[in-house]
């Protein structure tokens, strides 16, 4: 810690000198003057100590001076002044501390600069913190893909991290909803602000509105002491409002108030607080067809498209499927200390074709599992493992033509009974011969 | 026979390193009789700012060797040549701690 010390007084300041040397960590430099003390500013510098009186310069213009140059710079004044409006006055410009001269100086001093020490390591610290998030949340870090749908969702990333609009994120689940309103927040100019997120589908009906607004102590039964909301408490930050289609009416009145207003009211009070949080929400319903159907209002939701961002389904993103595998696999074996393990490429189509319905999220457990019962150098189609839940299929996630139906039909049958036609047909009813007609045809595609 | 001064709280930060508690004594003696002369001669001259400008200079000094003596004292004649009250008594006030200071820097000097 690098410690600048400003005394005129020789006897104080062989004392200050003597009695702060003593700790190794500590680097001090005294000066006799205030303006031979500017002369080095802005210099490597963690704290400054100010005699109040000095010959050449007022102390408060000094304090000026200093804060124009390192306006975050501690500055500690010690005073043979023991006049409580000064010391006052002088906390009020931004002073750290004010230190009387008199038999505890020393140890008042040595007791602000250690804790002025531990204050600027958790500072660092979480810069250091701030900057590794930063970079985890980089997009081309956290967001995997180079199919043409991710690459147009990159675009509006961008987009949205440039700007303070509000961001509608919509997908089905499991594409990554959270994560991609994390990365716009912490490449956002907000990213020092906090990020906070809440899922409305995770949070009882009856708490949704404390939850958001905070309430006071003695609102309501049981709200024992008072709490800020997830409104206040992304101040200066991004909040995520996860699955906000299953918010009901009444406070979707309440939350386009505070969009509109940019303030709140907490439960059980009458006062206005100001809030400045950006807003981004995700859903994976279609909002339009809930504003169609009356279950969402129209108001709301024109106020919080905003920039509106699809995450496709995985099952559309062609070869990111393997990129994404691959990736997961990585970070499996590193987090575990298992040796690197690669794809053989007999295991891509069975990974290519599946319908991914839990998408990105299914392909990391599906993967993560295929570690665990690889044991050779590289993933055999063998060790990929899908769930019984997830074969089931999703027929009317998407529009198609009859015949593509029954194609996506039998196929998934075929492949349920592990490419056996005799038994796929017999549980459709069907002879095997139309099945094999699909395939000849070019119809089905069978999987190795 | 008992010093007028106390090194105690310097022993306390700096052990039995006496080189710096003799280097100590000396600069207290140097500066402090600078300080004192020229709060005499602003007493005589009833300069009551410059009187309030040296005592504040000296103050810090009397705190930090526990020249208990001269304690109370000093704060006072602070105070009062600050706010120009007492001003009857700041002459014999100036003469105490000029005696005061007097005996520990003989004492100082004779140490060090």
């Amino acid at each position: 810690m690098r410690i600048w010390c400003v005394e005129d007084d020789p006897v104080y300041s062989k004392f200050i000198e003597y009695g702060l040397k003593l700790n190794p960590n500590y680097e001090v430099y005294m000066f006799s003057s205030g303006t031979d003390m500017l002369k080095q500013l802005p210099g490597s510098v963690d704290v400054i100590t100010l005699d109040y009186r000095l010959p050449d310069l007022k102390c408060e213009k000094l304090i000026k001076e200093i804060k124009t140059k390192l306006p975050d710079l501690p500055i500690i004044v010690i005073s043979a002044q023991e006049d409580i409006a000064t010391a006052v006055e002088l906390l009020k410009v931004g002073v750290y501390d004010y230190i009387v001269k008199n038999e505890e100086t020393k140890d008042r001093l040595l007791n602000t600069i250690k804790h002025l020490g531990e204050n600027i390591k958790l500072k660092e610290e979480l810069r250091s913190l701030r900057r590794e998030i930063t970079k985890r949340y980089d997009f081309s870090n956290s967001i995997k893909g180079n199919s043409k749908a991710m690459q147009d969702v990159f675009s509006l990333l961008e987009k949205a991290a440039g700007s303070n609009i509000t961001v509608s994120i919509s997908g089905e689940t499991g594409t990554g909803k959270e994560l991609v309103a994390k990365a716009i927040h912490f490449n956002s100019n907000r990213n020092s602000g906090p990020f906070v997120a809440v899922n409305m589908a995770a949070i009882p009906s009856s708490l949704v509105e404390s939850e958001l607004f905070g309430h006071e102590r003695g609102a309501f039964t049981g709200a024992d002491q008072k709490r800020i909301g997830k409104f206040e408490e992304a101040n200066g930050g991004t909040l995520f409002l996860d699955e906000i289609a299953e918010l009901n009416l009444n406070l979707q009145a309440k939350i386009l108030r505070v969009l509109q207003e940019k303030e709140i009211n907490r439960i059980g009070s009458n006062k206005i607080i100001k809030v400045n949080s950006r807003v981004i929400i995700a859903t994976h319903k279609n909002l339009n067809e809930e504003v169609r159907n009356g279950t969402f209002r129209e108001d709301l939701y024109y106020r919080v498209l905003g920039l509106p961002i699809h995450l496709p389904p995985l099952r559309k993103r062609g070869s990111d499927i393997i990129e994404l595998a691959k990736y997961f696999i990585d970070q499996f074996c590193e987090e575990n200390g298992l040796p690197k393990k690669g794809i053989e490429a007999a295991a891509n189509p069975k990974l290519l074709e599946y319908s991914w319905m839990g998408n990105v999220r299914e392909l990391k457990a599906v993967t993560e599992l295929a570690c665990v019962m690889s044991s050779g150098a590289n993933i055999a189609a063998d060790d990929i493992i899908f769930s019984p839940t997830s074969q089931s299929l999703n027929l009317f996630e998407e529009e198609m033509s009859l015949k593509e139906y029954t194609n996506q039909i039998v196929k998934h049958y075929v492949k349920k009974n592990n490419n056996n036609v005799v038994e796929a047909a017999k549980v459709l009813g069907v002879g095997k011969s139309t099945i094999y007609r699909l395939i000849k045809s070019g119809e089905i595609k069978m999987e190795n | 026979m008992k010093k007028s001064y106390s090194l105690d709280g310097l022993i306390e930060m700096c052990g039995d390193d006496q080189a710096f508690i003799e280097e100590m004594q000396k600069v207290f003696v140097e500066n402090n009789e600078k300080y004192l002369d020229a709060m005499v001669d602003a007493c005589n001259k009833q300069d009551w700012p410059e009187v309030k400008s040296n005592a504040h200079k000296i103050k810090p000094s009397i705190l930090l060797m526990r020249i208990n003596s001269l304690k109370d004292i000093i704060l006072d004649l602070n105070e009062f040549a600050g706010k120009e009250i007492n001003l009857d008594r700041i002459p014999s006030m100036v003469d105490t701690v000029k005696e005061g200071l007097n005996v520990v820097f003989k004492e100082m000097k004779k140490n060090s």
